[in-house]
């Protein structure tokens, strides 16, 4: 008789309700009449990644101690827990974007499945507590987003970009297995909890396969010089797929890599915060040269997305509980204006039937007054400008990183923050000059209906941003409470 | 009630900015003149309010700290979203709600038939709003806030004809320059949470002594405020934003860029007192400062030929003196200063915006001249601003200015070498401003002015724009006799209770010979300047190279810090980003792949760069950790 | 040394020298076809080691399941779209190839400094290993209580690449047909 261990089923809950919805949004392909499938599946999606949210935060009000569950494979905890929220917060609202997107005429069902399958592997690889269950959650995420990506028949470059990230990123993949059975061959081992002390702090094994799992870690979060994909594929993926990638993806592969460094890696902090900071350094200065001189507005973010993951790393970097209090908050509003902006996008797109330029962005805030507004508010927020959630997050990060006695560091950042507003208010700028003559045309007609479900996320979106601003404390609490269960 | 005030005073141009900005094409473009006019006046009526309920208290009980509610708590320290209000806000709500009314509604007639007056009015009254959340915090991170915000607005504004490459420039360089203020501001704000524990006004003052007198601490909070003092306030060395600055309509510049925002290192200095007081030497460097960018940039607005460029440098000019003042403890001095200088200053600027607007736009003084008898009132106003500013009695400048210089004079020899500084600048101050009002109004009508004002017909524009210069006119004559030395203080004493002044009080009489003797001084810089441009009895001497240069400051900056930057750019976009990542999706044909070879989208080249990307990257790492072990 | 050892070295020779040949052979062919079959040896020959590591099991269903049964998918798939792609190390600038190179070795190094470095320790020595190691009882038992979560898991994994293998390759074949949408 074999004793099978006990199942938490709340902590798997979240990520349950995202496998039933990808289940049946796949049963509703097949069993739903054509006209209504894009409903029924929508619906699906949409029901999972809210009953996800809650789940999560049920979760993260009765996890108060962390520990492991079902053979420790899974963290219950409020870190996983917060994580899971934000991931779900992100899917929802990338959920009512996908909605109206023209392409999703075509394989409805799928598309959905597949966004919820995203989120699903999202929450199980932010709650994992081994190795096996953290590289299962990782390709469960990637997988769906591969498909998502090589789905957009309309944009030549998509399948493309989903091929070159399927082949990128199975490459970091291998290499992050590669780090895992290094560090497997040194503690023997695969539970993050048990890893640490098993071996001397110095170990080849132990400090080889920590360095290989870290850049794993490095590529989903985009970070240089790992970040090569990230312009193609958002730039190729469904314009709200992008936003999910930018806000959610990024997201649990820094919450993960933190997890992963502090539990089973403190003895070796000194290396990690030096790699962390080096990455930083690099995302921070390769992000925002290179943004500088993007025209189109999807390739821009992508590169802002990437400087992003420079600023995000300085709580890594810091290794306190006062960064990780700090990442928690930030990946907050970041991940609402990343949904937004490329919601934003999303509708000019489909106003226009072709990709968003800086160029062809003009006169957009006087045809949509409240986009206009809703744009810059997410500019600004990503810029870390007062009175959005992105100014206090960058202050954290850097008060964090500054009480780590990373000083160098900060003025790199600040610098940073300099040259990113150099394309930030570009956009700004953008949209309030006059259209061309020739692009007035397409702008003088009539615009379409706004997109009901649309608006409603831009406009959540945007609540977050500039709530998180104003209620920064509760949110800091929030934070405090799932960082206090790393041992930082 | 005060605390009421003081939201009314701070959210009323705020309401105004989002009504503008949801009316959209819906809301006429006069309505978003009104409304950003109205909300101002309503800001006005309510910093007044404020005042009157404080002058009811007794003069101790002067400060009201209203919280909205907790921003940040931790066990370490707390920051509030908290409005102060004392004395020293009063007087800053007074003057950026007052003038800032006068120069909002004077925009109304200047901005007529501008096609993009809507997004002009929801700048101009955010800035309003941020410059009064400036003024009215109650602790270092509200006010980082709105001086981060003034100086986005600023941005917006000097770029606002966007269509304009210089104006575009023009705000890049501003919005730089003040973000490396912001950037040092913010770095000594960091450095207070870690020792002060707190970023409340009233518990860093309190704990100021005790974080030692003269100190490596003390000294670097004070070094880094200083900083984003002097970015914001355009003192030498971070100065070459401002005279650019001008590209943006006059209006702007006469709020933002003379009456309120570049005055803010002034309030902050005030301010902070406590802080640069325990860092005696910092403090000191800020009067030193404060002189040299009085007589250099006195100096450089001499050669000037651009209009509103002159009135630029004579505004840096006279903010030194404000620093000055400031710097060796003459508070209420400097604020008292700050207050006369925003209406003689704006009332230049809003008068040089009549001149220009009735010239089409034209800006060179060297094509204008005999405007006197076209424009009399204009001419008029503008006599009476520049008076004020060169400080003949009884005009404003005449009594704040004298204040600093007798201060300066009666505080030891380092106060005597400013005051030299400062009575050289009050003869740069009376060539260059009497220089600028013979160009423009006397002599012989030029052609250009021929060309754009028809015969005997009036040109000084409608009355939206005519009635703020009136008013303007009135408080450069008349705002200086809130406080005359030897009679009466009412303007120190109220300012007393939040910034005590430390400088030795020079005595009436000094201060009254001191008057004369910086009144013949300015004279003789009027005669010189009459002789020279008015009566062209003698020819001017050719302006010297420097000068014209404007003292090498953009030149070597821009061979410091701009062309290395660019090249560094240029290098790492041409050596790495472009060829590695800029071409994909140009480098396989779709066709291809539609063919179903998929092969082919591994072929690319790329995804082999990006795979080597990765490669390159694991072996550094471990290379790293292994060594580093 | 006993016969017993050189027998095991010898077996572990071929095999290190089949598998390191096999993979360059992968990369290095230029005719799909062959690459594949190379893949082949690659795998067969990491199926010894396994052996040789007592993993009988694991060995079995390295040769089904990949030398197996993946293998003839991919050798259908190159027979469907044609196997005369012999264009794989042409285009790209030759730094590629160079920095690939260059990579790779500075990687092997690496990791060959460490391994010999970390773990020639324990090359000297032959650890005992418990009877029902790596037979099929203990693998399922292992499924079924540590692992359970993770054997799960794998199961919607391989669901999700299911749907997007069906999703992607029905895609191709509507447009080779014509009929799209």
């Amino acid at each position: 008789m074999i004793r099978t261990p006990a199942i938490d089923w709340l902590t798997l809950a979240p990520s349950l309700a995202l496998l039933a919805a990808t289940i049946a949004s796949l049963m509703a392909a097949v069993l739903v009449p054509e006209r209504r499938r894009r409903n029924v599946s929508w619906f699906f999606c949409l029901a999972g990644y809210a009953g996800a949210f809650a789940a999560a935060a049920i979760l993260f009000d009765r996890s108060p101690h962390s520990r492991g569950v079902i053979a420790n494979a899974l963290f219950r905890d409020r870190y996983g827990a917060l994580a899971a929220m934000i991931v779900a917060g992100v899917g929802l609202l990338t959920t009512l974007v996908y909605y109206g997107e023209r392409s999703t005429v075509d394989r409805v069902g799928e598309r959905f499945a597949l966004l919820a399958s995203a989120g699903g592997g999202m929450i199980l690889f932010a709650q994992s507590a081994n190795l096996l269950t953290l590289f299962l959650g990782l390709e469960w995420l990637s997988i769906s987003l591969y498909v998502l990506c090589a789905l957009e028949r309309e944009r030549p470059e998509a399948i493309e970009a989903g091929f070159k990230y399927l082949i990128v990123g199975g490459f970091s993949s291998a290499i992050l297995v590669f780090g895992a059975a290094f560090v497997y061959g040194a503690t023997g081992t695969l539970n993050l909890a048990q890893i640490a002390g098993k071996a001397p702090s110095g170990d080849l094994f132990l400090i080889t396969g920590l360095a290989m799992i870290l850049v794993g870690f490095a590529f989903k979060a985009s970070a240089a010089p790992f970040h090569t994909w990230t312009p193609d594929v958002y730039q190729g993926a469904a314009t709200p797929v992008s936003g999910f990638m930018a806000g959610a993806t990024k997201a649990v592969a820094l919450l993960v890599a933190l997890r992963v460094l502090s539990v089973s890696f403190s003895a070796q902090e000194h290396l990690w915060t030096s790699a962390a900071a080096a990455l930083a350094v690099t995302s921070l200065v390769v992000g925002n040269l290179a943004a500088l001189a993007q025209r189109d507005l999807k390739r821009m973010l992508a590169y802002s997305s990437i400087s992003h993951a420079g600023f995000l790393l300085f709580a890594i970097t810091a290794a306190s509980s006062l960064g990780t209090r700090a990442l928690l908050y930030y990946l907050i509003p970041y991940g609402a204006a990343s949904v937004g902006v490329f919601a934003l996008a999303a509708l000019h797109e489909r106003e226009l039937g072709e990709p968003a330029t800086l160029d062809n962005l003009a006169g957009f805030g006087w045809r949509r007054p409240l986009s206009g507004i809703a744009l810059w508010i997410f500019m600004l927020s990503f810029a870390g400008f007062p009175l959005t959630g992105g100014f206090v997050g960058k202050v954290y990060l850097f008060a964090a990183a500054y009480r780590s006695g990373w000083t160098w560091l900060l003025i790199v950042g600040a610098v940073a923050t300099l040259v990113s507003l150099g394309y930030y208010l570009a956009v700004v700028r953008a949209i309030y000059m006059r259209p061309e003559p020739g692009e007035k045309a397409a702008a003088k007609e009539e615009p379409p209906l706004l997109d009901r479900m649309l608006s409603t996320a831009v406009f959540a979106a945007v609540i977050v941003t500039v709530g998180s601003f104003f209620a920064v404390q509760p949110l800091i609490d929030l934070a405090k409470h799932a960082a206090s269960q790393l041992p930082l | 009630m005060i605390a009421a005030a003081a939201w009314v005073c701070l959210l009323a141009p705020l309401a105004a900015v989002l009504a503008i900005a949801l009316g959209g094409n819906r809301l006429p473009r006069r309505a978003a003149g009104y409304l950003a006019t109205g909300s101002t006046v309503v800001s006005f009526a309510a910093a007044v309010t404020a005042l009157i309920a404080t002058l009811g208290n007794s003069a101790s009980q002067r400060q009201t700290v209203s919280t909205a509610f907790g921003l940040i708590e931790t066990h370490a320290f707390k920051i509030n979203l908290n409005l102060l209000v004392d004395p020293l806000a009063l007087v800053m709500m007074l003057v950026v709600s007052g003038v800032g009314s006068l120069i909002i509604a004077y925009s109304i007639g200047y901005m007529k038939g501008e096609s993009e007056q809507r997004r002009y009015f929801a700048y101009i009254a955010f800035f309003a709003f941020s410059m009064l959340l400036l003024v009215e915090a109650a602790n270092f991170f509200v006010l980082l806030v709105g001086w981060g915000l003034v100086g986005l607005s600023s941005y917006l504004l000097i770029g606002f004809w966007q269509e304009r490459p210089s104006a575009i420039a023009a705000a890049k360089k501003a919005f730089i320059i003040n973000a490396v203020g912001d950037a040092a501001m913010a770095l000594a704000l960091f450095l207070l949470i870690q020792h002060a524990h707190t970023l409340d006004f009233g518990g860093v003052f309190g704990q100021a002594v005790s974080l030692g007198q003269n100190s490596w601490l003390i000294n670097l909070v004070a070094a880094g405020l200083l900083v984003g003092a002097i970015a914001k306030s355009a003192q030498i060395p971070l100065h070459t934003w401002l005279p650019d600055a001008m590209e943006g309509p006059t209006p702007v510049s006469a709020l933002i860029h003379a009456a309120t925002m570049v005055t803010a290192g002034v309030y902050l200095i005030v301010r902070a007192h406590p802080l640069f007081e325990q860092a005696p030497h910092v403090q000191q460097t800020a009067a030193g400062l404060g002189a040299a960018t009085l007589l250099a940039t006195g100096a450089i607005a001499l050669v000037q030929t651009d209009i509103k460029r002159v009135i630029a440098y004579s505004t840096m000019s006279q903010i030194g003196y404000m620093f000055l003042a400031a710097g060796i403890g003459a508070y209420s001095a400097a604020m008292f200063h700050l207050v006369t200088h925003a209406f003689f200053k704006a009332l230049l600027f809003l008068a040089a915006g009549v001149v220009i607007h009735a010239l089409g736009g034209e800006q060179d003084m060297r094509k204008m001249g005999g405007l006197r008898r076209r424009m009399p009132r204009t001419f008029i106003a503008m006599l009476i601003g520049t008076g004020a500013l060169v400080g003949l009695p009884p005009l404003a400048g005449f009594f704040s200015k004298d204040a600093i210089l007798a201060t300066a004079v009666s505080n030891g020899v380092y106060g005597k070498v400013l005051f030299a500084a400062a009575i050289a600048g009050v003869l740069l101050t009376a060539l260059y401003s009497f220089r600028l009002l013979f160009l423009v109004f006397s002599g012989d009508e030029s052609e250009l002015v021929k060309k754009s004002l028809p015969k005997r017909k009036r040109a000084e524009g409608p009355r939206w724009m005519t009635a703020p210069v009136a008013v303007l006119t009135l408080l450069a004559i008349g705002g200086g006799w809130m406080q005359v030395s030897g009679l009466w203080h009412p303007f120190s004493s109220f300012l007393e209770q939040v910034a005590p002044s430390f400088a030795s009080e020079p005595s009436a009489s000094r201060e009254w010979l001191l008057s004369a003797v910086s009144l013949v001084v300015a004279l003789g810089g009027v005669w010189i300047a009459w002789t020279v441009y008015a009566a062209r009895t003698q020819q001017a001497p050719r302006a010297p190279r420097a000068l014209v240069e404007k003292l090498y400051f953009d030149r070597t900056y821009d061979l410091l810090f701009y062309r290395p930057a660019v090249a560094v750019a240029h290098r790492l976009g041409s050596w790495f980003e472009r060829p590695v990542i800029e071409r994909s999706g140009e480098e396989i044909g779709f066709g291809a792949l539609m063919g179903g070879r998929f092969a082919a989208a591994i072929q690319s080249g790329l995804a082999r760069t990006y795979v080597l990307l990765v490669a390159a990257g694991v072996s550094v790492i471990v290379l790293l950790f292994l060594v580093l072990r | 040394m006993s016969a017993g050892n050189i027998l095991v070295w010898i077996v572990w020779f071929t095999a290190a020298a089949g598998c390191i040949g096999s993979a360059l052979a992968v990369v290095a062919l230029r005719n799909a076809l062959f690459s594949a079959l190379a893949l082949i040896g690659n795998l067969v020959s990491l199926a010894v080691f396994y052996l040789l590591l007592s993993a009988e099991f694991v060995a079995a269903a390295q040769v089904l399941i990949y030398a197996g049964a993946v293998m003839v998918m991919f050798l259908f798939v190159i027979a469907y779209v044609g196997w005369d792609l012999d264009i794989a190390w042409t285009g790209g600038p030759s730094w590629q190839t160079l920095g690939g190179i260059v990579a790779a070795a500075a990687l092997l190094a690496e990791l060959v400094v460490v391994i010999v470095l970390g773990a020639a320790n324990d090359l000297k020595h032959s650890n005992k290993i418990a009877v029902d190691f790596g037979d099929p009882a203990s693998i399922g038992r292992v499924f079924l209580s540590n692992h359970l979560l993770a054997f799960e898991v794998i199961s919607i994994v391989l669901l999700v690449a299911a749907i997007g293998g069906v999703i992607l390759g029905a895609q191709r074949r509507r447009e080779r047909s014509g009929g799209i949408r």
